[in-house]
């Protein structure tokens, strides 16, 4: 029997992955190809590409006229904000905007409210590993949100595009040390980032790793004193269900606290490592049952998929080691999950991260100096991963069809055409 | 100094040393040290202070409230954070806490008054957004938490206040256009600023300001205009100059209103208002 996807052989439920295998075969096993026509790939290798180094401390001045658009990278936020490529006329260099639709997020209840939260939160947090912004400044009827380029997008575009059986296991374990450096920050100051996940990582070419995705982040001060626990159920979570923990979702008196973030990522880990989410196959009822029975997710690999199928496999001996041609591993994973092994450290940090008891879980401080971060040399992260990158392409952008001063000035002078007579005050 | 004030995650904070804490501040008027110093605080040590003043301005002995006594005598603690707001260092961190400072009425108070208040009016045309819509915030805040003092102070200062109001209806920036007709909205409709609506609402140039925003190129603020222009003609006694400006335009209003934002058709309020406006209209 051959498996074309790593998920159809995990039937037995405690590994979080339920259904018949007939139904996961139908499922894409990678992602569809994008349509080549009006896909432009950052010219990363341009002797003219050039970014702001994202910790640089910078004042670009919050004028719409400074920036040139190039392209849309992607929507977000269910199409009420998108993220471009543009270019900051003044130095030449490259950086990202996004452009929210505010009328739009208007509408919904709390929408703006919680969009500038997100930018002071994204202010007030000053760590090497949250994205910053730049400015933010309206134009017309949009917020325009300066934000550095990170060329190789979120971790997830990483899997969708390039990886869709997943991470190495020492590409991984250098991420996530930096996102839990960043989440450590933030526990400290009292946050709960709530929607930690491969989309919410993003990546520089030169390898920096950068948390975003505040928007659903809620302190547990209140009235000076810190919480225990916070009950607060997040808002707009749909796209969220899958990474959070079973405390979150139960709504129980007990509420939940930092350590949720600890389960989401374990989530992510997993998401990371096997390229597809975690109990992404379920129903969100089916999910929550799965969640609170305590069934944990796992890593695919020969180990775990030898457990479940209740056979040995003969693949054991071979490790993922990666192609070992160049001088570091891989960014990319062996694609057969019977024929790679995580370490035992990567399992245990999975296992330490799902555990049902929030207060079973360790708290970020203490993760970062779990045995499965030994590989990780903080000196090296960035030149590790940036080497890692160069093999892959970085993010493609739609370029903007006409951006032609010559369009603009019709549609304004169309926008200020008055088709009905003035008012009659006098 | 946080633990002592909020307790930290095992212990609940001690009475005694809060107070002696409490003392301290006074005495060396940490306060004022503190907003002076907020550009090299970092965003950590600002959570801190921010829960050291929610805790501070919060205390209470009995009917006395010692912080905001204090606060109320050093008057410039506040006056630096409003500033605080020119500079875009610190413009965020000063927000936070002047807006905690003004959740209490004495301290509003001190804010709410000319000639300072007419700051938030400069600060508001500042292209910055994330500073801007924290300015806004406070500006509401001010505007609408202490009801009372509220509409004292626009009793008041009626005439300097619309003055330069109407500059944000017709700002260029346009969130900042749209919340202010929101906002103005919200005022007009406010139970205990009933003199100022009805001033308002009887100068014809206020109508005809809020007819032309009916006609705005954003639809989001039409809608937000829609809902000042009722007040106007929903007035049961309205000022001769008001109906002859409704009755000059009268075909055109009700065309307009005929067809204004057919879409929102699962409004059910907003469509009995149309209603009624067009009855009303049509008595003229």
């Amino acid at each position: 029997m051959v498996f074309k996807n790593p998920c159809c052989c995990l039937k037995k439920s405690r590994i979080g992955y339920t259904g018949s295998s007939e139904e996961l075969d139908s499922l894409p096993t990678s992602p569809k190809p994008p349509e080549e026509q009006n896909i432009t790939v950052l010219p990363v290798d341009d002797p003219n590409f050039m970014t702001f180094s994202v910790m640089e401390v910078l004042d670009l001045n919050p004028n719409p006229n400074d920036y040139q658009f190039l392209g849309v990278i992607c929507q977000v936020y269910d199409g009420s904000a998108s993220i471009h490529v543009a270019r900051h006329i003044p130095s030449g260099r490259y950086i990202s905007i996004r452009k929210v639709d505010l009328d739009m997020l208007d509408r919904e209840e709390s929408g703006l409210s919680s969009l500038h939260r997100e930018l002071s939160l994204m202010r007030l947090m000053q760590h090497d590993h949250i994205l910053p912004y730049y400015c933010a400044f309206v134009a017309g009827r949009e917020l325009w949100v300066v934000l550095p380029l990170m060329e190789q997008g979120s971790a997830r575009d990483l899997l969708d595009k390039h990886f869709p059986d997943g991470l190495g296991e020492t590409a991984i374990a250098l991420i996530l040390h930096d996102v839990l450096l960043a989440l450590d920050y933030m526990h400290n100051m009292g946050y709960i980032h709530r929607s930690v996940k491969a989309s919410h990582i993003f990546l520089s070419r030169s390898g920096g790793v950068y948390l975003s995705g505040f928007r659903t982040a809620i302190t547990m001060i209140k009235d000076g004193q810190k919480l225990r626990a916070i009950h607060d159920f997040p808002a707009d979570t749909v796209q969220n269900l899958h990474w959070l923990a079973p405390e979150t979702l139960e709504q129980n008196l007990l509420g939940y606290d930092t350590k949720s973030d600890i389960y989401s990522l374990g989530i992510a880990a997993c998401e990371l490592a096997n390229g597809c989410i975690p109990f992404s196959d379920m129903v969100p009822m089916k999910m929550l049952l799965e969640k609170i029975n305590s069934t944990t997710p796992k890593l695919l690999d020969s180990v775990t998929l030898g457990e479940s199928e209740g056979e040995t496999t003969d693949s054991q001996t071979r490790r993922d080691s990666g192609l070992g041609e160049s001088s570091y591993p891989s960014l990319g994973n062996e694609p057969n999950p019977y024929n790679r092994q995580f370490s035992l450290e990567f399992h245990d940090f999975i296992e330490v991260c799902l555990r049902h008891d929030p207060s079973e879980r360790p708290s970020a401080a203490e993760l970062l100096e779990h045995d499965f971060f030994k590989q990780v040399s903080t000196k090296t992260t960035q030149e590790v991963l940036c080497s890692m990158f160069q093999s892959v392409k970085p993010v493609s952008y739609t370029p903007c069809q006409s951006s032609s001063k010559d369009v603009d000035d019709s549609v304004k002078t169309l926008e200020n055409l008055q088709l009905t007579d003035e008012w009659e005050f006098d | 100094m946080r633990v002592i004030l909020c307790g930290s995650r095992d212990q609940e904070p001690q009475a005694e040393q809060m107070s002696t804490l409490a003392q301290e501040f006074y005495h060396f008027n940490l306060f004022l040290q503190v907003v002076n110093n907020l550009r090299i605080l970092d965003s950590e040590a600002v959570e801190d202070v921010l829960e050291i003043f929610k805790s501070l301005l919060k205390r209470a002995i009995g009917p006395r409230t010692p912080t905001l006594d204090y606060i109320s005598n050093k008057t410039e603690v506040l006056f630096i954070l409003l500033k605080g707001y020119e500079n875009h260092e610190v413009a965020l961190k000063s927000g936070l806490l002047l807006r905690e400072c003004i959740r209490y009425e004495p301290l509003a108070k001190i804010i709410l008054k000319p000639p300072q208040f007419y700051d938030f009016f400069t600060y508001l045309e500042m292209p910055t957004h994330e500073i801007v819509s924290d300015v806004f915030s406070t500006f509401k805040d001010l505007l609408t938490r202490h009801k009372a003092l509220c509409s004292c102070f626009l009793e008041e200062n009626y005439q300097q206040f619309f003055s330069r109001y109407k500059g944000l209806m017709d700002s260029s920036n346009g969130f900042i256009k749209k919340q202010s007709v929101k906002l103005l909205g919200e005022l007009l409709l406010n139970r205990h600023n009933f003199v100022m609506m009805t001033r308002y609402i009887n100068n014809p140039e206020n109508l005809k300001l809020v007819m032309n925003l009916l006609r705005d190129k954003d639809d989001e603020v039409q809608f937000e205009a829609f809902h000042v222009f009722k007040i106007f003609v929903a007035n049961p006694n309205k000022a001769q100059a008001i109906f002859d400006v409704l009755e000059k335009d009268k075909n055109k209003l009700l065309d307009l209103i005929n067809q204004f934002h057919t879409h929102r058709t699962e409004d059910e309020q907003f469509n009995d208002e149309k209603n009624y406006l067009i009855a009303q209209i049509q008595e003229l």
